[in-house]
């Protein structure tokens, strides 16, 4: 069904008069409860699709996307989409990517699709909901509200299919838990969020080791005040570690450099960071919840550095951004229906180092522990960053006192510098992961 | 309409009784079909045009507190009346004899006419828009890089039936341009400025809202900033300058007034009607009415006619705003507040357009109060968490208050504070009310809606600046 769809709207958009095109089609089933208070908030049920494409008209870059898949619709859209592409400037670098033709179809060698996902019972499914949020009552007595927890789980089918014959297939399935709960004392409510997602069921943490993370990390911020205005330490947990990596990538994507809109321009092959920095992306994690044999554009996907011991070795380019820098794709296209291809990465990894979290802990004096950011952080324009914070303060390893209202700043190459230890525990979340880290001289803004 | 050509209401009585079938106590059928376009200009020149279409139906079923939501972008009768059972699973065990609904059509407000919808104009239009625009940017100054523009617009049909026996047909239409432009002074110093607008309102709206004065406005701010200098870290006062920074309230006091999050008790607003949250300055409204705004609504997503609500006068707590399950759960009315981003979504309390009534003083007043402080301009996004009432925002444009008078912009500036202490240090307000152009949007549990601020001058006492200098 999904590459007929694909192959009727290639077929009117060449009617149309596009030279090429690509299509991407995705049908998919969603589930998900929320609880609360031993009840059910909302349990939503669906199956969807979308088709997304893409049209090169006289080397002018149009795009449709719909739900609708009624013939008339669909021709309706195309027609559109390449109408206006004749609005758009004709340009050099559009264009579809080489790819070998034929079928090929994906997911299984990455196991990314679990059969048995879709065979959880709905009941079983709420149950686990509630025994989320059970366990979260059970770890602390000052843990008695909930926003919500909850499960959700899917699957999705998507045909990537060109005007040149290649036709690209993938299939794959989602399972997540989620705790929210708030923690109360003396007139304060502190709110966190913990959370697991798989592409297999069989690997997702159980219910009950989620909701009691979840209560922890909000009790344990209770009596969170500022601290004074100073220079430290900042540690970050690991799942805060991934964020704070991770925001630098929309300053290397292909698309921003081009556009001059990136700090991070003029320093390829530069020591960006600290020799103990070395980002990667990685496609190829067998059942993990971002990998993919090929990207939005259809090409082979494969592992890579990002940073190399501190030193940038890549931007991350799709078809149109590596023509227009004269460089090869990175395969990094990536892309739902909705929207055209974009860079961006699969799984992202911070390398772990060699340094335990504890030691990273007690070798300074005092530092604050970052547990949740508040804010966008990065600006990638002019490569500064101030994020609001909640966190931890520590002296000599041990927890003084939880922090709030304060914020972090500086400026990002010199904090990427500052990067004094990475630990040896990295932890995968979703589709990222890092260790442990520790940046030396950050700026935390608080009190007088 | 054409909606009921789509999706007849024979078939939506059918589908409500469907839904009240295994025993729900409300049901409700959603049906949407949305039409989108969109270009977008870099490098001088137009890199693209989109198109897009949303269609769907979202059934929701109440059961006691309890909500089953379904929805399928399939209009097939037997596809919807499947939908509507797996909506009416909610309710296990029930059982409901099949009741005729008898819907009656609310007689609405029109509060956004447009003649002719944004999907109607000519793209061609909308280009034009955008190169005038790239071209009054680059001449403000040669030191500019990059100009991007855009244009979104969006017309959007809707149709809402309640087993109550409430019809709402609404035409919502949404038109958005945006301008940024980046600036570089060759010696490693890349500052951005932005500027833009919309709302429901027609095509024609950019006659006077023109892309010269949007663009140039992107260009100024993206220039005056070159040479900033770090901006103070630690508490200071500051000044807001008027419209957009109601995005004060929308974080500070906003999402905390949420009905979901009153009745749960996890707003740290919760329980607090009646007290003072404000200093005596500080009136706060949200309003679906002001017409053509981004915030406004005719009708909430449940079929309710939006209102303007008071949430705080002269510093004390008065409201909230209010969706169906929530004044059902309560005991008091909606306020025409449950908003959804699709078909896809199950709606929720959400704000519409929330501004600050006017003071009595003068902008220039404010300004010449402060000795020593920090003048925000311009801000970027926000965001809060609803239980400890931390909320932050990202300073855009920003100068230094020296002696009453703006001296140096500062850059790399998020304030950061706790709701109520930040609204309780409002110490002078002003006398020049502004709604913003038309540039937010609010996420909450991964929906995004539209919506309005807005504010006048103001002064604060006392708030954490995010900068680096010790």
């Amino acid at each position: 069904m999904l590459t007929d769809v694909a192959g009727r709207v290639l077929e009117l958009a060449k009617k149309h008069g596009a030279s090429s095109a690509d299509a991407v089609v995705s049908r998919g089933t969603e589930f998900e409860v929320k609880v609360a208070d031993g009840a059910i908030v909302t349990l939503t049920q669906a199956v969807s699709k979308g088709m997304g494409l893409r049209v090169f008209v006289d080397g002018r870059l149009g795009f449709c996307t719909t739900s609708d898949f009624a013939d008339a619709s669909l021709a309706y859209a195309v027609e559109r989409a390449v109408q206006l592409a004749r609005e758009a400037a004709p340009d050099p670098h559009n264009g579809l990517v080489e790819l070998k033709p034929g079928l090929e179809v994906a997911g299984d060698e990455l196991e990314l699709y679990d059969p048995a996902v879709a065979a959880i019972p709905t009941e079983e499914k709420i149950r686990w909901a509630h025994t989320l949020e059970e366990a979260a009552r059970a770890a602390d007595p000052r843990v008695r509200k909930f926003r919500d927890s909850g499960v959700s789980n899917g699957e999705s089918h998507t045909v990537l299919a060109t005007s040149a014959g290649a036709i690209r297939a993938v299939r794959s399935t989602g399972i997540a838990l989620w705790c929210n709960p708030i923690a109360e004392a003396d007139g304060q409510l502190q709110t966190e969020v913990w959370y697991d997602s798989r592409t297999h069921v069989g690997d997702l943490e159980a219910p009950e080791k989620v909701g009691r993370i979840a209560a922890e990390r909000a009790a344990r911020m209770l009596g969170a005040k500022p601290v004074k205005t100073q220079r430290a330490h900042l540690i970050l947990e690991p799942a805060m570690a991934a964020g704070f990596m991770g925001s630098m990538l929309a300053a290397i994507d292909g698309d921003s450099v081009y556009k001059k809109a990136s700090f991070l321009a003029d320093k390829l092959g530069k020591q960006i960071g600290n020799k103990a920095l070395t980002l990667v992306d990685d496609p190829h994690i067998k059942r993990g919840n971002a990998s993919s044999p090929f990207d939005g554009e259809g090409l082979p996907t494969y592992k890579k550095k990002l940073v190399d011991a501190g030193i940038l070795t890549t931007f991350l380019y799709d078809g149109y951004t590596a023509r227009k820098a004269g460089v090869k794709p990175t395969a990094s296209a990536k892309r739902g229906y909705s929207s055209p291809p974009h860079a961006g990465v699969f799984n992202f990894i911070v390398q772990p180092g060699a340094v335990s979290p504890a030691s990273i802990w007690k070798d300074v004096d005092c530092a604050l522990v970052l547990t949740r950011g508040l804010g966008r952080g990065l600006n990638s324009v002019s490569g500064e960053y101030s994020r609001g914070a909640n966190g931890l303060w520590i002296e000599r390893g041990e927890v003084v006192h939880p922090v709030q209202e304060v914020t972090i700043a500086g400026d990002y190459l010199a904090m990427l510098q500052n990067i004094d230890a990475v630990g040896d525990d990295l932890q995968m979340r979703g589709s990222s992961g890092a260790p442990t880290m520790r940046i030396a001289d950050v700026t935390i803004s608080g009190t007088r | 309409m054409s909606l009921q050509a789509k999706v007849p209401l024979r078939l939506v009585d059918e589908l409500l009784g469907l839904a009240l079938s295994k025993g729900g106590d409300f049901a409700e059928v959603y049906v949407e079909h949305s039409r989108g376009n969109s270009v977008a200009l870099e490098e001088k020149k137009i890199r693209t045009a989109a198109y897009g279409v949303s269609l769907g139906v979202g059934i929701r079923v109440i059961a006691g507190t309890e909500v089953g939501y379904a929805y399928s972008d399939d209009l097939d009768p037997k596809a919807l009346r499947e939908t509507a059972l797996v909506a009416a699973s909610i309710a296990r065990g029930g059982k409901n004899p099949p009741k005729a609904v008898s819907l009656q059509a609310l007689k609405l407000p029109n509060r956004y006419p447009v003649e002719r919808v944004p999907d109607a104009v000519a793209p061609r239009d909308k280009v034009d828009l955008l190169l005038r625009g790239d071209k009054a940017a680059h001449a403000v100054d040669p030191r500019i890089t990059q100009v991007m523009g855009s244009f979104i617009d969006q017309t959007k049909d809707i149709l809402i039936a309640t087993s109550d026996g409430k019809l709402a047909e609404d035409r919502q239409v949404m038109c958005r341009m945006n301008f940024s432009a980046i600036v570089d002074d060759g010696k490693g110093d890349r500052r951005t400025g932005f500027h833009g607008g919309g709302g429901r309102v027609a095509f024609e709206h950019y006659k006077d809202f023109t892309p010269e004065d949007v663009a140039k406005e992107a260009a100024r701010m993206a220039v005056a900033q070159l040479g900033a200098v770090a901006a103070p870290a630690g508490p200071q006062t500051v000044v807001l300058s008027p419209g957009w920074s109601g995005i004060l309230l929308h974080e500070a006091v906003g999402h905390g007034l949420e009905s979901d999050f009153i009745r749960k008790g996890t707003s740290l607003y919760a329980g607090k009607l009646g007290e003072r949250v404000a200093s005596d300055l500080v009136t706060v409204i949200d309003s679906g009415e002001n017409p053509g705004r981004r915030g406004t609504i005719n009708v909430d997503d449940e079929g309710e006619v939006a209102t303007e609500k008071v949430l705080i006068e002269n510093g004390i707590l008065k409201g909230y705003m209010v969706d169906r399950l929530s004044a059902q759960i309560m005991g008091i009315a909606s306020t025409g507040s449950g908003r959804r981003e699709s078909y896809r979504h199950a709606p929720m309390p959400r704000m519409t357009n929330t501004f600050m009534a006017k003071g009595k003083h003068t902008h220039d007043e404010i300004v010449h109060s402060v000795d020593k402080g920090i003048y925000c301009a311009a801000f970027g996004g926000g965001q809060v968490d609803i239980s400890n009432g931390n909320f932050v925002f990202e300073v855009r444009e920003g100068y230094l208050i020296e002696n009453g008078k703006l001296t140096a912009p500062v850059k790399n500036a998020t304030l950061i504070g706790v709701g109520p202490d930040a609204l309780k240090s409002v110490s002078m307000v002003g006398d020049d009310p502004q709604l913003d152009p038309g540039l937010g949007t609010c996420g909450k549990d991964g929906q995004s809606v539209p919506v309005g601020v807005g504010m006048p001058t103001v002064r604060i006492d006392n708030i954490t600046v995010g900068g680096t200098r010790v």
